[in-house]
């Protein structure tokens, strides 16, 4: 909760970057750009993982009362974030590779008409995959992901929720990626695109909803290409 | 040496898991996490007869029970309220052992994730339970309590009765072959859980469950 607080305050008052031109970045711009990648994905993606990080925390709480070993929660949100941290990683490294080839102007978004309807398309191309609807099956049904694939221990605990991430990366990595389109830093978006990802993993028929806003996307995509 | 405290209570149990709910065929908890009930919540009614089983040296081998659980949403999502019948044909030290078991005391999924998204938990209750283990016309009950049992879904073209089965090669998270039929009779009316599902959800299935 403390994680995704600190990260959205971030996002609305903090959030500033070196805009000069990619030329004059510097190693520590670059890292900059990390770091407010990392909390982006932090602050978009925890809050839809709270249902299964309640769930390990009851499960962890059950064995503190009956005074059997427990690992403490925050090892597996460690292990959830440490997957967004990798992708935040390569989308840190995609942005600076595309303001060098200026598709995105200095203000961090897309300025190139044939890339964002590209990435929209995609985007709502992937909606339907049959990829991202086992990942987004897998990611509502926390249920069964836990009690298959529970392990012991901090190392277990780090390896649970990094899977559990995994599935949840495959879900919204290209919704995260439309951030180049509607620009890196646009706290409009970001929470739009937050509230995207709850409805999608949270509703009782986000399979659905996901796969409407998959046409959208395709539909505003082409509308943008003509 | 690493000395796991999780495994100073080591068991095991192989039973036959006789389940309705009152979601339609399919059951949306075993796939996407969410009941697809027409009121979004889950309420179940599990008997369960073991074939073979044992908590550390103990043998529990015959005996029978059933739980009772509805969940208000998702399982996942927690307030459920859970009870537990064992039959009166078990010893003492059985009670203790499969009341230890199933409130997750002992670790082991899935009943520890289990456990832990109910609030509220009664058991175990002992009285006499009556329990039919064939396969698509499994049935159980405790009399003035509760009752459930299962028909074979029926061919809407030819009348015959079919043979569905879900499966879970990989293993699902409380069986991996299911056999699939239908709710003949389903309902309980036991303190604060009360409820009655006809023509639902049904399986019938072996539960290999352990730490």
């Amino acid at each position: 909760m403390f994680t995704i607080a600190l990260s959205w305050c971030y996002m609305l008052y903090y959030m500033t970057m070196n805009m000069d031109p990619v030329s004059q970045w510097r190693v520590v711009d670059i890292g900059l750009l990390f770091m407010m990648w990392g909390i982006m994905m932090a602050g978009m993606m925890l809050p839809s993982a709270i249902p299964v990080i309640m769930l390990v925390d009851k499960l962890n709480h059950r064995r503190k009362q009956h005074s059997k070993p427990f690992t403490q929660t925050l090892y597996f949100t460690l292990g959830y974030l440490l997957a967004w941290l990798v992708y935040s990683l390569l989308a840190t490294l995609i942005q600076w590779w595309l303001h060098h080839l200026m598709i995105l102007s200095p203000m961090m978004i897309s300025i190139n008409t044939g890339f964002s309807s590209a990435v929209l398309i995609f985007a709502g191309l992937y909606q339907w995959s049959p990829f991202k609807q086992k990942c987004l099956q897998l990611c509502r049904s926390p249920f069964s992901f836990i009690s298959s694939h529970w392990r012991e221990g901090i190392v277990g605990a780090i390896r649970l929720g990094l899977s559990h991430g995994q599935y949840c990366l495959g879900c919204c990595w290209l919704l995260m990626a439309l951030l180049f389109v509607t620009g890196v830093m646009n706290i409009t978006w970001i929470f739009i695109l937050s509230m995207i990802v709850i409805v999608e993993k949270l509703l009782p028929k986000g399979e659905i909803i996901s796969k409407t806003l998959g046409l959208l996307l395709i539909g505003y995509g082409c509308y943008l290409f003509l | 040496m690493v000395i796991n405290m999780a495994d100073e209570n080591s068991w095991a149990l192989s039973m036959h898991q006789i389940e309705c709910c009152n979601c339609s065929h399919g059951c949306g908890c075993q796939f996407g996490g969410f009941p697809d009930s027409e009121s979004g919540a889950c309420e179940a009614l599990l008997g369960f007869s073991v074939i073979k089983g044992h908590l550390n040296e103990l043998d529990l081998s015959g005996v029978k029970m059933v739980f009772a659980a509805m969940w208000p949403k998702a399982i996942h999502e927690g307030n459920g309220k859970g009870a537990l019948f064992i039959d009166n044909e078990a010893t003492a030290e059985q009670v203790t052992a499969l009341a230890t078991i199933m409130s997750g005391q002992a670790g082991g999924m899935p009943v520890e994730a289990i456990a832990a998204t109910f609030t509220e938990f009664e058991g175990p209750i002992l009285t006499d339970i009556t329990m039919n283990t064939a396969d698509r016309h499994a049935s159980f009950s405790i009399k003035d309590i509760l009752e459930v049992e299962q028909t074979p879904l029926i061919s809407p073209v030819t009348g015959e009765e079919q043979n569905v089965h879900i499966t879970f090669p990989d293993g699902g998270f409380m069986w991996n072959d299911g056999i699939i039929g239908n709710s003949k009779s389903m309902h309980i009316n036991h303190n604060n859980i009360v409820f009655e599902h006809i023509g639902k959800f049904s399986a019938k299935a072996i539960a290999n469950w352990g730490n």
